[in-house]
């Protein structure tokens, strides 16, 4: 199983019909819409929706939760550069040197670098995905249960130890979701546990609501307690970068790119790390560092660049492993997981037009996406001055819809309110949240495979170290720690990035 | 099929990492006098603030069933609105009474999702 130009064809003939045509559009307008709107972030604004479009057939409704996703991606520049406040965490560095650029009256080239430098990293990144992803994906077809445990746990030890907090809680955040998601049903076996004899609890706890509570609520909760108020907006004018801009970012963007897309493919790499590590890069091997803060516009294009690389890459091993790398990676596996589609080598081998469809649509999405940000810039901008006051109870109201339309039960909408609170004070007190979400999506794959595993060796836990793919990956998830681990103690206060909805 | 992994071994797993790792986080702080984490906790109108709309998301849920999600949802969307920013009352009204029309046309009708429409009107 490898590439081949016929799937990509037939990818583009199905993404190129007017309805998902029509649907990666909408995701486009939603996902600048989230990216722009401080307070709500990708994980959520895919979360909260995903339940709402059961009425879609499964291709389009894919096309347009990955276009909320890149689109996303997008817009999380707008508020950085025009207003000083990024949209989300992934653009913190585009508003260094963006929103200087902003207050020498150059926010119009800044928008429309930023704009650029995604499309050329988004659709660099897209070959990567369309090449990488099948071989990939040929060699995931060799997995047994074994390996599926090893893997899901190298992904979590990953995402813990790049969390960049303290490693323990890392730690405890992942349990934290493995405990959620412990309670109903075992998967295999169908024997309650965690129940308590209650009804509601057999059915289990839906990770789509552990996830809008963690996201959604709590950031909500954040905001209304530092009582954002609303933005005032300066005027753009001369939108166009000139030539001497372009050519001196054209270094930046095809360098984040590499560092986004390689790095993206790591599971707990999310754009929120990847956009700091590519701008600290360009800060590094420029001439004149020193411009880097008083409005570089490589300071621009290298964080956006890396920024839509990563996303792009994230795919990669979704795709081929059914392994999510970040937050909003883990709300599209559950959105394939409802349309019953397991996420893995099986989806290229049997559902080759629904994976190539959505590729191809995501070449589609960032042509649409430059077309939409280049002229209309100045209007997203104005969006974002939408008051809170008005912003919060929206979404509040969303959150509340939107898991309660995932099984129209009510216990799920307490569980969402109870996890906002949950992640309200995991927030306070300096807790990752990544693991908790990453635990309690891959929970299910990760007992599942590990029952399987035990069958096949009738019980012995050897089985994981004697298998040299499972052995590989159980090395690098150790190493994964043990590094961790020694970088907590050799550097007391290393720089912490700051933790949202990425 | 017999079973390799005992029931209650991952709940255990879990429950032991957690309460381990929280007991040794406990004793750390309660050893550097709880310097380790600079909290920094809303002060007496934030936390108002955030119990009053936590609790107005309580009350929308709880009166969903009976009263109907257009209606409950508007109201929650005015009362909201209004009470974060007292001089919105018309633009709380109004997304208020948006807010249940596209309940009950958009999401009940048009996406045919089955949000309850109040027990106490229909029956």
């Amino acid at each position: 199983m490898g590439f081949s130009w016929d799937y990509l064809l037939q990818g583009f003939s199905i993404a190129l019909t007017w309805q998902n045509l029509f649907w990666a559009l909408v995701g486009s307008l939603i996902g600048t819409l989230v990216g722009v709107l401080p307070g709500i972030g990708p994980s959520s604004g895919i979360a909260i929706l995903l339940p709402l479009t059961t009425f879609l057939p499964p291709t389009s409704a894919i096309i347009m939760m990955a276009a909320i996703y890149y689109g996303a991606m997008y817009g999380g520049s707008t508020t950085a550069i025009v207003v000083n406040i990024p949209g989300e965490a992934s653009s913190v560095p585009t508003a260094l040197d963006g929103y200087e650029m902003a207050k020498q009256g150059n926010a119009g080239p800044a928008l429309a670098i930023a704009a650029i430098s995604s499309f050329l990293a988004g659709t660099l990144s897209l070959f990567g995905l369309t090449f990488f992803a099948p071989i990939c994906a040929g060699f995931a077809l060799a997995f047994g249960p074994p390996e599926y445990f090893a893997l899901m746990l190298m992904g979590l030890s990953l995402v813990i130890s790049l969390s960049g907090r303290a490693l323990l809680k890392g730690v405890i955040s992942m349990a934290l979701g493995l405990l959620a998601a412990l309670i109903g049903q075992n998967p295999l076996t169908g024997a309650a546990r965690l129940t308590f004899g209650s009804l509601d609890l057999m059915a289990g706890i839906n990770f789509i609501s552990v996830i809008v509570g963690v996201f959604a609520i709590s950031e909500v909760m954040l905001n209304i307690e530092a009582e954002a108020g609303a933005i005032s907006l300066a005027g753009i004018k001369n939108l166009m970068p000139t030539w001497a801009d372009i050519k001196r970012c054209t270094g930046a963007m095809l360098r984040s790119t590499g560092v986004g897309f390689f790095l993206g493919l790591l599971p707990g790499c999310a754009p929120s790390v990847t956009t700091f590590v590519a701008y600290d890069l360009e800060k590094r091997i420029s001439k004149d560092p020193d411009r880097f803060g008083k409005g570089a516009i490589e300071g621009v294009a290298a964080p956006e660049g890396a920024n839509n690389a990563t996303s792009t890459a994230g795919f990669v091993p979704l795709f081929s492993f059914g392994l999510p790398t970040a937050p909003s990676m883990a709300v599209l596996l559950g959105g394939l997981m409802m349309y019953g589609l397991q996420p893995g080598p099986m989806l290229f081998k049997n559902n080759p037009q629904f994976v190539w469809a959505v590729i191809a649509s995501m070449y589609i999405g960032n042509v649409m996406l430059l077309v939409l940000n280049l002229p209309l810039v100045g209007l997203w901008a104005r969006i974002a001055v939408v008051p809170f006051p008005v912003l919060a109870p929206i979404i509040i109201f969303c959150s509340v819809l939107g898991t309660y339309s995932i099984r129209f039960i009510l216990f799920d909408v307490w569980v969402m309110l109870v996890f906002g609170l949950i992640g309200y004070f995991m927030r306070k007190l300096g807790f990752p949240i990544a693991p908790l979400v990453l635990a309690s999506v891959l929970a299910q794959m990760l007992e599942t495979s590990l029952q399987q595993a035990l069958l096949i060796s009738q019980g012995s836990p050897l089985i994981f170290f004697t298998r040299p793919i499972s052995l590989a990956f159980m090395i690098l998830s150790a190493i994964s720690i043990l590094w961790g681990l020694w970088v907590q103690l050799k550097k007391k206060d290393r720089v912490v990035v700051e933790e949202t909805d990425e | 099929m017999e079973e390799r992994l005992p029931p209650r071994t991952l709940p255990y797993i879990v429950g032991v990492t957690i309460l381990s790792g929280g007991a040794f986080l406990a004793l750390k702080s309660w050893r550097l006098g709880g310097k380790d984490v600079p909290l920094k906790w809303p002060d007496r109108g934030a936390m108002i603030r955030i119990t009053v709309i936590l609790l107005a998301a309580v009350v929308f849920v709880l009166v969903m069933t009976p009263i109907g999600f257009p209606l409950s949802s508007g109201l929650y969307i005015a009362f909201s609105i209004w009470y974060l920013k007292r001089s919105a009352v018309w633009t709380g009204l109004i997304c208020g009474i948006i807010t249940g029309v596209l309940s009950y046309y958009v999401f009940g009708q048009l996406l045919e999702l089955s949000l309850p429409i109040g027990t106490i009107f229909f029956e």
